[in-house]
């Protein structure tokens, strides 16, 4: 319990020198709660703090403190949910990344634990508090997504399994449509023997239709800009040219070419290899506001005697009603 | 390399909270938003690449179900994977016995999602399940299953399914304590309200051994349906010591149609789905020959009647040969019979070949004798021709 008052001090301090976020007037409040949970009034000391989050989402400190008191209150759901209200505004900070990750072990835990009826006796978790401000960036995200596929390989869920279920679910399940409709290779093969719903979903190949013209799907894409890329994707791996560039947004200018010339490039080069496959792996969704959305995935690009992988970043905004890119770059 | 985290999760959450609620349509007859359901969008997430949903999902799941280890261990997988540090199904606790079986029981729901039950057929045990009984249970172990079949407008329609466990040790049970769930044809022979919390709130014990069972040599008692503990959702597939397993809120939502000494539970290894032409054929084909019995009894010539009994039959102490000598001697006094036969049901025994179960109500009358019964036969189909192996009255209990 020392070590935590001792935190909620410093904390407090870094906001009497630095102030870093919020308005002034903030900072005085939040000293105050902290002071109250230092002084073990930890769920008045909460509601300030809730407060202050409602007052200024963009409050990470406040986020971070809100998290740290619910997570030693036992909430750690609401905890996981603040770090993760924090990492929208600032996906970048690596102290609330660390939090989040020691919140997800404890709850991996204790959902282990429930699931083989083992309870185990567990201090309340206390989160890191910083003395200063922690900006360091965080990367490579890559593989968490493989490492819980290969454990559901290694439950021994079979392929066909797999595409039958999928094939189902695609049946029943429009929201599902809409995630798979988008992915290369198996899944859609699998989905274009499926229902009427999932073939309206994944237009034939070369056919182009209303829909496809417009790139995506309009109510898939208003939705989900992860959704959006994978459908950009898949436009360039049937060499769909004109799917590919109805993905940009109309104001889309690539560095150091026109948008006439580009275009002209790309149609070049995305109709010229017999095959290309590019796959989206472990996409990643930035909502940076109602119209702006940033998606951050591993890109495996192939074709004959080719295989590039690369980070990428892209950003999408909306535009008439359906997400497009407005920027594409290389992450770090 | 340290692995950070899905940012976005917050407001996907929020989205995938209310998708979950207003999506209400399903051609399973599963609920959308039963436990199960949740389960296996979990698992889809998963297999979408989507994190965050399934993280959501699972949210969902163990807040509506937190005694479900299944669900419990999945999201443990989920949340691991958010720190980079899970590597296989149950990530650090996949030493652990019980491990195998939540993934048996993973496997087992999400096939039936993959595959479902057939629509239009029915399993081939059905051939005329009993008019006065509201319901039939059929079992299918291997896919860890019961399917709930009403009547309907005097045809047998699927009125849901449900997630269920069975032996330790499989099907084919042959002996008391042998860990395995029995194959065959059963009555629900009573109601248990007061059980050991163990077995949930409720039990059904069934008929077994039934004449069949006894027949065969077969013993062992306390083969019952009921429930789980009342602190775990659902077992493992291959948890009972013989029983019929299931979720407490599946066999509670059930049990309203149980009917003691009416209901039957057909116990199956792999249900066979079939066609209405199918069932139509081979029960007109068994409708015959029970016919041509009927007939050639009342017609007191004996040769032809014991033609319809197979050199296998065996009832009791008596075998063929004690049955003919019987019959020939009851013969002689009689000057006239008359059969009838109603309320006839005909159910295919599974885990035999080409082996039914023939009920009706026996109105025999004689210048001799007259009496009503109800009598259970055992036809076996023998080189292209239905014979009886057994004769007897069901054994209820």
């Amino acid at each position: 319990m020392k070590s935590v008052s001792i935190a909620w001090l410093s904390i407090a301090m870094v906001f009497i020198v630095a102030s870093a976020h919020g308005a002034g007037g903030g900072s005085a409040t939040l000293q105050g709660a902290l002071e109250m949970a230092r002084d073990g009034r930890k769920t008045e000391a909460l509601g300030i703090l809730r407060r202050l989050t409602a007052e200024d989402s963009s409050n990470l400190d406040a986020w971070n403190g809100q998290a740290a008191l619910q997570a030693e209150l036992g909430d750690l759901d609401g905890a996981r949910i603040s770090l993760e209200h924090a990492l929208v505004v600032r996906p970048d900070v690596a102290v609330l990344s660390r939090n989040l990750e020691k919140i997800c072990s404890r709850q991996a835990r204790l959902a282990y634990d429930s699931a083989f009826g083992t309870p185990s006796r567990l201090e309340p978790l206390s989160l890191e508090l910083p003395t200063e401000p922690s900006l360091a960036p965080v990367v490579d995200r890559s593989g968490e997504v493989d490492s819980l596929r290969l454990a559901l390989v290694s439950a021994n869920l079979q392929a066909r399994e797999v595409s039958a279920l999928r094939d189902s679910l695609a049946e029943r399940d429009r929201e599902i449509v809409r995630l798979e409709s988008a992915r290369p290779g198996a899944a859609s093969a699998v989905m274009a023997s499926a229902s009427p719903v999932a073939r309206a979903a994944v237009p034939a190949v070369r056919s182009p239709t209303p829909a496809r013209r417009g790139g995506i799907s309009a109510e898939g894409s208003r939705s989900d800009p992860i959704q959006a890329v994978k459908a950009w994707a898949k436009a360039w791996s049937d060499r769909d040219v004109e799917a590919y560039i109805a993905s940009y947004a109309a104001d889309y200018h690539p560095a150091g070419l026109s948008r006439r010339d580009w275009e002209e490039q790309r149609r070049d080069r995305i109709r010229t290899p017999g095959w290309i496959k590019v796959e989206v792996v472990s996409p990643v969704l930035h909502r940076s506001g109602p119209d702006r959305a940033e998606v951050v995935y591993r890109q495996v690009y192939q074709t004959q005697g080719v295989r590039l992988t690369s980070k990428k970043r892209i950003g999408l905004t909306i535009s008439q009603g359906e997400w497009k890119i407005e920027e594409e770059k290389e992450a770090r | 390399m340290r692995r950070p985290f899905k940012r976005a999760m917050f407001f996907t959450g929020l989205c995938c909270v209310s998708w979950v609620l207003a999506s209400d349509h399903h051609t399973g007859a599963t609920a959308p938003d039963s436990a199960e359901s949740l389960l296996v969008r979990t698992l889809d997430a998963i297999r979408a690449e989507r994190l965050d949903l399934a993280l959501a999902r699972s949210d969902t799941l163990v807040r509506r179900q937190p005694d479900f280890r299944l669900a419990q261990l999945v999201r443990g997988d989920i949340l691991l994977a958010q720190t980079g540090k899970l590597d296989r199904f149950a990530g650090p606790r996949s030493t652990d016995p019980r491990a195998g079986g939540l993934r048996d029981e993973a496997r087992a729901r999400l096939r039936r999602y993959a595959q479902g039950p057939p629509q239009d057929l029915i399993p081939r045990n059905l051939l005329l399940p009993p008019s006065d009984a509201e319901a039939v249970l059929v079992v299918d172990s291997r896919a860890s299953r019961l399917y709930v079949f009403r009547q309907e407008a005097g045809e047998w329609k699927l009125d849901g399914d449900h997630y269920v466990s069975i032996g330790r040790k499989g099907t084919d049970k042959q002996s008391e304590g042998d860990q395995r769930t029995p194959l065959g044809v059963y009555t629900l022979a009573g109601r248990i309200d007061h059980v050991d919390p163990y077995y949930g709130k409720v039990a059904f014990p069934l008929n077994y051994p039934n004449e069949w069972d006894v027949r065969e040599g077969r013993h062992g008692h306390g083969i019952w349906i009921h429930g789980t503990p009342l602190s775990t959702y659902s077992r493992p597939p291959r948890t009972s010591n013989g029983c019929v397993v299931l979720p407490n809120e599946d066999l509670q939502s059930i049990q309203p149609l149980f009917q003691t000494g009416k209901t039957e539970v057909v116990v199956s290894d792999s249900v066979a789905w079939v066609g209405r032409d199918e069932i139509d054929s081979v029960r007109q084909s068994l409708e015959r020959a029970l016919d041509s019995w009927k007939t050639d009894w009342a017609s007191n010539e004996v040769d032809r009647y014991l033609s319809h009994y197979s050199d296998e039959f065996r009832a009791g102490d008596q075998d063929l040969q004690s049955w003919e000598t019987e019959k020939r001697r009851v013969a002689q006094g009689k000057t006239w019979i008359k059969v009838g036969c109603t309320h006839l049901s005909i159910m295919m025994v599974p885990g035999e070949t080409n082996l039914a179960v023939v009920d009706f109500d026996q109105d025999y009358q004689s210048n001799n004798l007259s009496n009503q019964m109800r009598k259970r036969q055992y036809w076996r189909l023998e080189n292209g021709a239905w014979k009886i192996v057994f004769e007897g009255t069901p054994k209820l209990s």
